[in-house]
């Protein structure tokens, strides 16, 4: 099933560079991970003064989606599916330590402590009522992932699928985003081959 | 403590605490409300400023009802802690 899933757009990002649709169009000069996507969102001038108050995981996935967004048309819902290895571990970390500083969390730490608040943050971006899952998989077992990624498009009827993984802790970033496309005839990526490269570095 | 001192220093306060980084202090109006149009601080935000009274004036704010009112302008919540602190 995962071999008629088609890549029509795809962002990563680490600490060394941006991709998009696999060309470098950003190279990084890493200070740490907020300084980065702070830096980012406002050379690309996203325009969402939200931005700031979101968790880092959200502000990878709020970065990935300025670039690959388009390429769903603009009727369509699309699954949103993501996943990582560490779900909220960032946030749950600063939650730590404010409760060590403060004796409490602060409540806008506190709500990002769930790593599926990313998807939450752009779905409400794009105003997208989707079908949606975050799953916690080994980076080695992104097939599995692909095949759940698979069945729940057909299960809801979904043409596209954003998705991909996206992890940030401490000062690694590492994040492959895409837009996939269910049944797309061209001789483009398939999902497999686009994350069986993206996520063996 | 007065209000002179007061209002500048809660808007400082509350860009910091709300990470209104696109948003100047002084280019928030102390008479307009914040949960409106302008600024449009959401219900996190409100929690996010219980939290700004209780750390840096040691005010606690319990009743819901009385939170909206207190916490509607930075003028508002200038005029309760200058109540509570005398």
């Amino acid at each position: 099933m995962i071999e008629s899933l088609k890549v029509i757009a795809s962002f990563e990002m680490d600490q060394q560079c941006i991709q998009h649709n696999g060309e470098v169009i950003d190279e990084i000069s890493f200070t740490n991970a907020s300084e980065t996507l702070k830096e980012r969102y406002k050379k690309y001038k996203l325009k969402y003064p939200k931005f700031h108050k979101m968790d880092l995981l959200s502000k990878a996935v709020i970065l990935g989606n300025y670039f690959i967004k388009k390429a769903i048309p603009k009727n369509s819902t699309p699954l949103v599916m993501l996943f990582n290895e560490s779900a909220s571990m960032q946030s749950d970390l600063q939650h730590i330590y404010q409760y060590n500083a403060y004796d409490t969390a602060s409540p806008g730490i506190f709500v990002y402590t769930l790593p599926n608040i990313c998807i939450g943050e752009v779905c409400i971006k794009n105003d997208w009522k989707s079908p949606s899952g975050f799953l916690l998989f080994p980076k080695e077992h992104f097939e599995k992932y692909l095949e759940t990624v698979a069945i729940e498009m057909s299960k809801n009827d979904s043409e596209y699928a954003f998705t991909g993984f996206v992890e940030v802790v401490e000062d690694d970033i590492f994040v492959a985003l895409s837009v996939l496309q269910m049944n797309k005839e061209n001789e483009g990526l398939t999902a497999y081959q686009f994350y069986k490269k993206a996520l063996r570095k | 403590m007065n209000k002179e001192t007061l209002i500048p220093q809660l808007q400082n306060q509350i860009v910091d605490y709300l990470n209104l980084e696109e948003i100047q202090p002084d280019e928030i109006d102390p008479n307009e409300s914040l949960f409106g149009d302008d600024i449009g601080l959401d219900s996190i935000d409100a929690l996010e400023l219980i939290v700004l009274m209780q750390n840096e004036y040691n005010i606690q704010i319990e009743d819901p009802k009385e939170g909206r009112e207190i916490l509607n302008t930075v003028n508002s919540m200038a005029d309760h802690i200058i109540k509570m602190k005398g």
